[in-house]
C-alpha cells in the first residue's frame, strides 16, 4: 500500500501541473422487501435486502485522477456471507465489495492508462449484452445483477473520430457470482437427476498463473452519428457452464451405491470477436446492433453467434426500447455438458422497455421479454414516487412464466424452474 | 448376476498316471452328460455316485483331498488342474428370453429383500438385456436396473444399465470400455481385469456425472456343495471378484455358480459388512430350477 501511495505521489510530482482536488463523494442507500406470492415458491415467503453504495472520484494532478465505488449489502435470504471476496471465489456474496477502484493516468488528451479494478463493458445494450465479454457480475439475485470491476490495466487511445482500447487482466480470472437460493441454476439441474441422488455444486476456479491472463481489445470509429467498433477477447467466459463431476459413492446398508452427483461450475476458455454499432436517426430514434462470435478450444463448449439489434424511441418524457436477440449455434461441442448455463438461456428473445420520467415526483417503467424458443415471458413493472428531495419509494414486481420445461440448446429450462418465484416488492432509496 | 452351467472338463493333471486316467474318465463322463444336454446334466444326481465309484479306491494319500474337505470328490480332481470351464459364454451364462432367477438378499443388519433377474431380450448378435429388480419386504422397489450385456462367445461384456428405480427420473449409465465379466475358458487363478469409465446421463442424454472403477475377476476353484434356500447345489464354480470405485471403497464378491443355473450364492463384502444373495427360485429355458 505504501508503495502504491509513493507511486501516486511520484507520478503527481512528475506530472507537476496541478494540486490534488477535493474528492467528490456520493452514494445511495436502499432497502427492499419482497413478497413471493406463489405457495409453491422455492424459498421463503418474504425477503429483505439492504444495500449502501459509496462512490468517489478526484484529481491528484492534471494528469492523474482516481475513482472508486464500494458497496455494502445485507439480506435475510442467506445470500451474503464473509467480509470480502477477492476473486468471487465464494458462492455467497460478501458484505463488502469494492466494485471499482481505478487510477487514470492521462499523459495526453488522446491517451488514458487506467490501472485498478474497473468495469470493461463494450455493450451498447442494457440487459442482454453479447459484447460484455470481460466484466463479471454478481447475480446472487438474478434480477438484481451488479457489475463487478476486474483488476486490470487498460490503455485507451482516441484521436479524431477513431479510438482504440486494450485491456489486460493479468494472471487471475474473476468469474461471475452465480445465482443463489431460489435463483440457483443448480435447482434446474437437480430437477433432472434421480431423486435418490443428492446434489453437490463445486466451483472450478482457475489458478492464478501467467497463462490465465485475459486480454480484450476494441477499435472503433465515429463517422457522422455512427459509432462502430470491432472487439476481440481471449480469456475465459465469466458465465459458467455446468459439467458432470465424479459421482460420490457411499456404503449404504452394506453396498457401495452412488449417493450424490457433483456438478462443476466451469468457466470455459473463450475466444470471441464481434462488432458493435449505434446510429441516431434524427433526434428521437437510436438504432443499435451488436454481434459476437464465441469460440472455445474446449471440447464441451459449442461455438455460437450472439446477435442483438434494437431501436430506441424517445419522446419528451417517454423512452421506448425494443430489441431482438438470437443465439445461433454454429459448431456442436464434442462432449455434452449438464447445463450450458446463463450464456445460452436466451435463444430467440424479444425484449423491450417503456420508461416514463418527467423529472417530477412520479416515474416508472415496464420491462417485458419473451423467448420464442423457450416460451418464457418475463415482466418487470415498477412505479416510483419521490417523497422528499432524492428519497424515493418504489413499488415493483417480477413476473416469470414458462410454457416449456425443455427447449433447444439449453434442454432444461431455467425459467421453468423459477416460474413460481413471482414477487412484488417495495423499495426505499435515498441518493446523496 | 450370471446364469451358469459349468460342464466340468478337466484336461490335464500333473499327478501320477492313475490319477490322469481317472481324470480322463471324469472328462468322458461329463462329455457324455453334455451330449445329452442341459436338462440331463442338471438332473445328473448320480454324479456323486459316479465319482465315488471312480475315486472310491483311491488311497488316502496326502494331496489327493485337494480342497481339504475330508472327502475325495470331483472337486479335488478339478482343483488339481487349472482349467475350470471350457466352452462358450452361453454355456455358462444362458440368457434366453424369460430365463429368471430369484434371490433372497440379506443385508448386514439382517434385513431381507428379494432380487429378481430376468432376461428380457436377446439377439443373434450376442446382445442381451437383463431386468434386475430388488424389492424389500413391503414390496418397495429398492433397485430396478435394465442391464445391457454382450456375449461374444468367449467374453461376457457389461455395457451399463438404465436405472428405472425412480420411473419419473430415469438415468442411463454407459461404461466405456465395457466391463469384462467373463472370459472363456475359465482357468483357476487366471484373473481378468477391466478399468472402465462410466457416464450417467438423463434419458435425453444430458450427462450428470461419471465414475471410474477397476473390476477384477479371478476363477478360484470348484466347490463341492453349497446350500441355499432353493436347495443344496453341488460342484459349483467359484469366482472371486473385486470392484474398486475411484474415490470409494473396495467391494469384494465370492460368487458360486451352479451347473445349468447360474450364480446361486454371492457373498459381497465392503468395509467388513457382508451381504448375502442366495438363490430362492428360478426358471431356465422354461423349466423350474431344481437343486442338484
Amino acid at each position: 500500500m505504501r508503495t502504491v501511495v509513493s507511486l501516486v505521489v511520484l507520478v503527481a510530482v512528475l506530472g507537476g501541473r496541478a494540486v490534488a482536488s477535493v474528492p467528490v463523494l456520493n452514494g445511495a442507500v436502499q432497502y427492499e422487501t419482497f413478497g413471493y406470492t406463489d405457495p409453491n415458491r422455492l424459498g421463503s415467503r418474504f425477503e429483505n435486502f439492504f444495500a449502501a453504495t459509496l462512490r468517489g472520484h478526484g484529481q491528484l494532478s492534471s494528469i492523474l485522477t482516481w475513482q472508486f465505488e464500494g458497496r455494502a449489502v445485507a439480506d435475510d435470504a442467506d445470500f451474503t456471507a464473509g467480509a470480502y471476496s477477492l476473486r468471487n471465489e465464494s458462492r455467497s456474496r460478501p458484505y463488502l465489495s469494492l466494485i471499482t477502484g481505478v487510477l487514470d493516468y492521462r499523459p495526453s488528451p488522446e491517451l488514458r492508462v487506467s490501472v485498478g479494478k474497473q468495469i470493461v463493458n463494450w455493450s451498447a445494450f442494457d440487459e442482454i449484452q453479447p459484447a460484455n465479454l470481460m466484466t463479471p457480475r454478481d447475480e446472487s439475485d438474478v434480477f438484481r445483477r451488479v457489475e463487478l470491476g476486474i483488476p486490470s490495466i487498460s490503455v485507451h487511445y482516441g484521436s479524431g473520430g477513431t479510438f482504440a482500447e486494450l485491456v489486460v487482466v493479468p494472471l487471475a480470472f474473476n468469474p461471475s457470482r452465480l445465482p443463489q437460493g431460489r435463483w440457483s441454476l443448480g435447482t434446474t439441474i437437480a430437477t433432472n437427476i434421480p431423486s435418490k441422488l443428492s446434489f453437490v455444486e463445486r466451483q472450478d476456479l482457475p489458478p492464478v498463473r501467467l497463462n490465465e491472463t485475459q486480454a480484450g481489445a476494441r477499435v472503433g470509429t465515429h463517422w457522422g452519428g455512427l459509432e462502430a467498433s470491432v472487439i476481440g477477447y481471449v480469456g475465459r467466459d465469466t458465465a459458467a457452464e455446468f459439467l458432470p463431476g465424479r459421482i460420490i459413492f457411499t456404503v449404504v446398508n452394506g453396498r457401495l451405491k452412488p449417493t450424490a452427483i457433483q456438478i462443476i461450475d466451469h468457466f470455459p476458455l473463450l475466444r470471441a470477436g464481434g462488432i458493435t454499432g449505434s446510429y441516431p436517426l434524427g433526434e428521437r430514434w437510436l438504432l443499435r446492433v451488436e454481434s459476437v462470435y464465441y469460440n472455445s478450444p474446449e471440447r464441451d463448449r459449442d461455438d455460437f453467434l450472439h446477435s442483438v439489434a434494437g431501436v430506441e424511441y424517445a419522446l419528451d418524457d417517454w423512452r421506448i426500447v425494443l430489441n431482438y436477440f438470437r443465439d445461433d449455434q454454429t459448431v456442436n461441442a464434442a462432449e455434452a455438458v449438464t447445463n450450458k448455463g446463463e450464456r445460452r438461456f436466451f435463444q430467440s428473445f424479444i425484449f423491450g422497455e417503456v420508461r416514463y420520467d418527467a423529472g417530477r415526483r412520479l416515474r416508472g417503467h415496464l420491462r417485458v421479454g419473451y423467448d420464442a424458443n423457450g416460451e418464457f415471458p418475463i415482466i418487470q413493472p415498477e412505479v416510483s414516487y419521490r417523497l422528499w428531495r432524492t428519497l424515493w419509494v418504489a413499488l415493483f414486481s417480477e413476473i416469470i412464466h414458462a410454457s416449456r420445461s425443455h427447449y433447444c440448446h439449453n434442454k432444461s429450462s431455467y425459467f421453468d424452474t423459477i416460474r413460481r418465484e413471482d414477487r412484488v416488492g417495495t423499495r426505499i432509496e435515498y441518493d446523496f | 448376476m450370471f446364469y451358469t452351467r459349468p460342464p466340468i472338463r478337466p484336461k490335464w493333471s500333473p499327478s501320477i498316471g492313475y490319477r490322469l486316467a481317472c481324470a480322463l474318465l471324469v472328462l468322458l463322463a461329463v462329455t457324455v452328460a453334455l451330449v445329452f444336454g442341459r436338462g440331463v446334466l442338471a438332473a445328473t444326481t448320480s454324479l456323486d455316485t459316479l465319482i465315488q465309484v471312480l475315486f472310491g479306491d483311491l488311497p488316502a494319500s496326502d494331496g489327493v483331498d485337494a480342497n481339504n474337505d475330508g472327502a475325495i470328490t470331483v472337486a479335488d480332481v478339478v482343483l488339481a488342474v487349472p482349467l475350470l470351464f471350457e466352452g462358450v459364454v452361453s454355456d455358462l451364462v444362458p440368457h434366453a428370453v424369460n430365463d429368471q432367477l430369484v434371490y433372497r438378499v440379506t443385508d448386514p443388519q439382517g434385513g431381507l429383500a428379494t432380487e429378481t433377474t430376468t432376461a428380457v431380450s436377446s439377439d443373434p448378435g450376442g446382445a442381451f438385456v437383463i431386468d434386475d429388480e430388488e424389492v424389500d419386504s413391503q414390496q418397495q422397489v429398492l433397485k430396478h436396473e435394465v442391464q445391457s450385456y454382450t456375449d461374444t462367445g468367449t467374453e461376457l461384456l457389461y455395457h451399463g444399465y438404465t436405472d428405472e428405480t425412480d420411473p419419473a427420473l430415469v438415468s442411463v449409465i454407459t461404461c466405456d470400455p465395457p466391463l469384462l465379466r467373463m472370459v472363456m475358458p475359465l482357468i483357476a487363478g487366471q484373473s481378468f481385469s477391466t478399468t472402465i469409465h462410466c457416464i450417467i446421463t438423463t434419458l435425453d442424454g444430458t450427462p450428470i456425472g461419471y465414475s471410474d472403477e477397476t473390476d477384477v475377476f479371478t476363477p478360484i476353484d470348484i466347490v463341492d456343495s453349497i446350500k441355499v434356500p432353493l436347495g443344496t447345489f453341488t460342484y459349483l464354480v467359484h469366482i472371486s471378484g473385486s470392484r474398486q470405485v475411484t474415490g470409494a471403497g473396495l467391494e469384494t464378491h465370492e460368487i458360486y455358480f451352479a451347473s445349468g443355473v447360474g450364480p446361486v450364492l454371492d457373498l459381497m463384502t465392503i468395509g467388513g459388512q457382508l451381504t448375502r444373495s442366495e438363490l430362492v427360485s428360478g426358471t431356465i429355458g422354461g423349466v423350474p430350477v431344481v437343486a442338484h
